[in-house]
């Protein structure tokens, strides 16, 4: 008796060109996210944010200017420029110097590029600091930050809405 | 005479169109998108403002804000440590009327935010068209009781806060 072998057909290959599709757009959502100007909002490394319930827009014209206020160190500008420590902020002319011409040198900046383009972009400090800091560091900066022609000055906290209803359980 | 075979019976010779191969690529995205999603914080981050160009005020060191007619100046003073006629916790001096103190309840640091609050929300009772209100705050006070304090500020209707050190601090800044 003759046997009669079923023929298969070769299995078609798997196509991913559609799964490919979907990781580009992720690829480049994620890429977007993680640029320069997101790490702005985001929260620093190794550094606890104060919470707060309120939470304001940047001004749309502004152009932030960066701070980083860690226990033991300063960062200035996106590209985090070690800039002393708190103690060298407050005791050092030289380390308020430095943080001063930054400061200085970014505004300038930012106004010969409005002259430039014809553009009204207003520079912004933008000051991230641990929460359990002093106070006396944040006036130095403050103050550096007003004397180099920062009219706003934003502080970066964690949005809680509940923070208030912690505090009072913590009370009691 | 022959003549050779037609074009169109050679079809048989040729190749399927290859396609590109996508697994090398698919390999690199693979990579490369767990390690962004490593990258990305996820988490409410705010921002609390403080302007210094509406009213002339605020600011480290600044003279006090606002122009105009005799505007009724609110103070709020944070103080952390215990000392000549200072204690750990609020003091809201309004024109008026006397100091409200709000003492901390231990030692610990735990400002009494609630009282504060509260206190806050009868001040812009009695002055609904205040907007302004000053932060006076001791060096030694945390960043986050500050952060804080501006934040019920802002809650309670004073979008306007004037931060103030309360001591002469070192020198300028440039």
């Amino acid at each position: 008796m003759r046997k009669v072998r079923r023929h298969f057909e070769d299995s078609a290959a798997l196509s991913i060109t559609s799964l490919l599709d979907v990781l580009t757009i992720i690829l480049v959502f994620l890429i977007k996210n993680v640029s320069m100007e997101a790490q702005r909002l985001t929260v620093p490394e190794n550094m606890l944010l104060p919470t707060t319930i309120t939470n304001q827009e940047l001004m749309s014209n502004g152009l932030t200017v960066l701070v980083k206020l860690y226990p033991d160190r300063v960062l200035i500008g996106t590209e985090s420029l070690p800039a002393g420590t708190l103690k060298q902020l407050v005791e050092d002319k030289k380390t308020r110097e430095i943080i001063y011409n930054y400061m200085q040198n970014e505004a300038d900046q930012i106004k010969a590029m409005n002259e430039k383009s014809k553009t009204d972009n207003q520079p912004c400090l933008l000051i991230q600091a641990d929460k359990q800091i002093l106070c006396q560091y944040i006036t130095q900066i403050v103050k550096i930050g007003a004397g180099a022609s920062f009219a706003n000055i934003y502080f970066s906290t964690l949005e809680d809405q509940n923070w208030l209803q912690k505090s009072a359980q913590q009370i009691q | 005479m022959a003549y050779r075979p037609s074009e169109g019976r050679n079809q048989k010779n040729q190749s399927p169109p290859v396609s590109p191969d996508l697994v090398p690529i698919m390999n690199l995205f693979m990579a490369l998108i767990p390690f962004l999603l490593m990258l990305i914080v996820i988490s409410q981050v705010a921002l609390v403002a403080l302007n210094f160009s509406a009213s002339g005020g605020g600011g480290g060191g600044g003279e006090g804000g606002g122009g105009g007619e005799t505007a009724k100046e609110i103070k709020v003073i944070v103080m952390a440590s215990e000392g000549n006629q200072i204690f750990p916790g609020f003091e809201i001096r309004e024109p008026g009327s006397g100091p409200i103190t709000i003492k901390n309840a231990d030692n610990q640091g735990s400002f009494n935010f609630i009282a504060l609050n509260t206190t806050l929300g009868n001040i812009k009772a009695r002055n609904q068209q205040l907007g302004d209100i000053t932060i006076v705050v001791y060096p030694d006070v945390l960043y986050g009781t500050l952060i804080q304090t501006i934040d019920l500020c802002k809650q309670n209707g004073f979008p306007n806060v004037i931060y103030k050190p309360a001591t002469v601090s070192y020198g300028s800044g440039g």
